[in-house]
């Protein structure tokens, strides 16, 4: 596989761990690594470090990388070892009558490699989510730090402000405000989006008034897109 | 097993008084002891609509505060066997009583009538909050607008957060002349907006301003269409399963020469 860059992040089924190119210098990889944080830190909070490849790091380097990726950025590094490869498995015994002649148990599992997602992830607050159980009638508020879920409809007169996602398993016809705190990656999905007014981040919008009835069958996401809150079906 | 019923809409102006002194009425005829209460302190209503504002000598302020006993504010309807008024003061204001005095006035009518229905006035504030003090169950009685629709969805959440579950819907003006042509709104987005249950329709019926004028409800004009709805409701209150009316009035053929040549409506 070929490596981009001096680092690179891959996925393993239990972690992340670092690909290191050997013919690197620490100083340009430190350097390289420093940029790749900042630019994805959100992406990677709350991935955990399993180890290094590529590179055999001297404990004074390891220090400094998990000092620059914990410290810094807040990501877990359990190991900067080198991960042990297992090859797969060739071939099983079939099965025997005879109790002596056990099929061989494979003594090493396969190795199943993930390669890096490169997933758009909405929002990236660490915060929690706050679930409303009901519909919202007129006059019911709700703001809070994090994500809001509804279980329930939201009527013209009630209103969300919430810094995270909105989520709305039921009909949006009141007032929505996601990423209330500046986040325009916020997404707000619901059954029906048809609010009074919709707001994302700093986007304001109002939807199309058409003749469309009160029932759809697909849930809709409304995403800031090119400057603009786009309300589309989802998929 | 007596009951308290406020009849409430957030909206002003939709047909509370109205509701209140018809389906008063109709449990009457229906052989219940009712008594129906004026919570409208300042604008007071229900007194002129039922035509017994002549024979005030107390009202529920003067029953709070100690000045008279309930049995002496209350006015009996000589119309019907065993209908009683109480009525509201119109020179004080709604701060004049407070929700404790309500539940207990509420509750010493319960043990001499089978029905307490509470004329709620318009709003959200110490109006509302005294009216449904004290209620069993509570009627939103909305007419097929938006703005009357929006205003009943915010009672409702303020109902259930007062813990008055299950309230009941009558849609009140509706003209099904408006809701054929796409006009108006039809009773069923409007359950579908506010998803509580119906108890009854009452449709326009010029029949309604008259009686008022009269003060004399309309369930006691015998070819009242809002009588009958009205009627109805109150047999749906004691329990009774009540198909809803249909309301399209067959057309004559003069109004259909009518229509053809654009007169009238």
């Amino acid at each position: 596989m070929a490596r981009k860059g001096p680092v690179e992040f891959k996925g393993k089924l239990n972690g992340l761990y670092l690909n290191l190119d050997p013919d690197e210098s620490f100083e340009n990889i430190i350097a390289y690594l420093k940029t790749l944080l900042k630019d994805r830190a959100s992406f990677y909070q709350g991935s955990r470090i399993i180890g290094v490849k590529g590179k055999s790091l001297s404990y004074k380097q390891k220090s400094t990388i998990e000092a620059l990726i914990y410290d810094e950025y807040g990501i877990t590094v359990e190991s900067l070892e080198e991960p042990i490869e297992i090859a797969p498995i060739i071939d099983a015994a079939p099965m025997q009558n005879n109790d002596s002649d056990l099929p061989k148990i494979p003594d090493k599992p396969p190795v199943i490699e993930t390669q890096q997602v490169i997933m758009d992830k909405p929002v990236t607050c660490d915060s929690d989510t706050h679930f409303v159980f009901g519909t919202m009638r007129s006059g019911k508020s709700v703001h809070y730090p994090g994500h809001v879920v509804v279980i329930g409809d939201v009527n013209p007169g009630a209103e969300i402000v919430a810094e995270g996602n909105i989520i709305v398993m039921g009909r949006v016809l009141g007032f929505i405000h996601a990423g209330s705190a500046g986040n325009s990656k916020a997404i707000i999905i619901a059954n029906l989006l048809k609010p009074t007014q919709i707001r994302i981040s700093t986007y304001i919008s109002v939807p199309p008034s058409d003749d469309e009835s009160f029932h759809t069958t697909v849930p809709e996401k409304a995403t800031v897109s090119n400057g603009v809150i786009k309300i589309e079906k989802c998929h | 097993m007596s009951e308290s019923i406020v009849v409430t809409s957030g909206k002003g102006g939709v047909g509370k008084t109205t509701t209140t002194a018809n389906i008063g009425a109709a449990l009457a005829l229906l052989g219940k002891k009712v008594c129906v209460i004026d919570a409208d302190i300042g604008l007071r209503n229900l007194d002129l609509v039922m035509g017994l504002e002549n024979r005030i000598v107390y009202d529920i302020v003067d029953v709070v505060t100690g000045v008279c006993k309930v049995k002496q504010a209350l006015i009996r309807d000589k119309r019907f066997e065993n209908l009683f008024l109480l009525p509201a003061a119109q020179t004080k204001d709604k701060n004049a009583v407070n929700p404790e005095q309500m539940i207990e006035l509420i509750n010493d009518l319960k043990k001499t009538h089978d029905y307490v229905i509470v004329d709620c006035p318009a709003g959200i504030e110490q109006g509302f909050k005294n009216a449904i003090a004290g209620a069993d169950r509570a009627i939103v009685v909305t007419t097929p607008e938006v703005s009357a629709v929006r205003d009943a969805d915010r009672i409702i959440g303020l109902l259930e957060a007062a813990e008055i579950y299950g309230p009941r819907l009558i849609v009140n003006r509706l003209r099904v002349d408006m809701v054929k042509r796409g006009e108006m709104m039809n009773v069923a987005d409007i359950e579908d907006i506010l998803a509580i249950s119906l108890i009854g329709v009452v449709p326009d019926d010029e029949e309604v301003v008259m009686s008022t004028n009269r003060g004399e409800p309309a369930v006691l004009k015998a070819n009242s269409l809002s009588g009958m709805a009205f009627k109805n409701i109150a047999r749906r209150i004691i329990g009774e399963d009540v198909a809803f009316l249909e309301f399209d009035v067959q057309e004559s053929f003069f109004d259909k020469i009518k229509r053809a040549l654009s007169f009238g409506k």
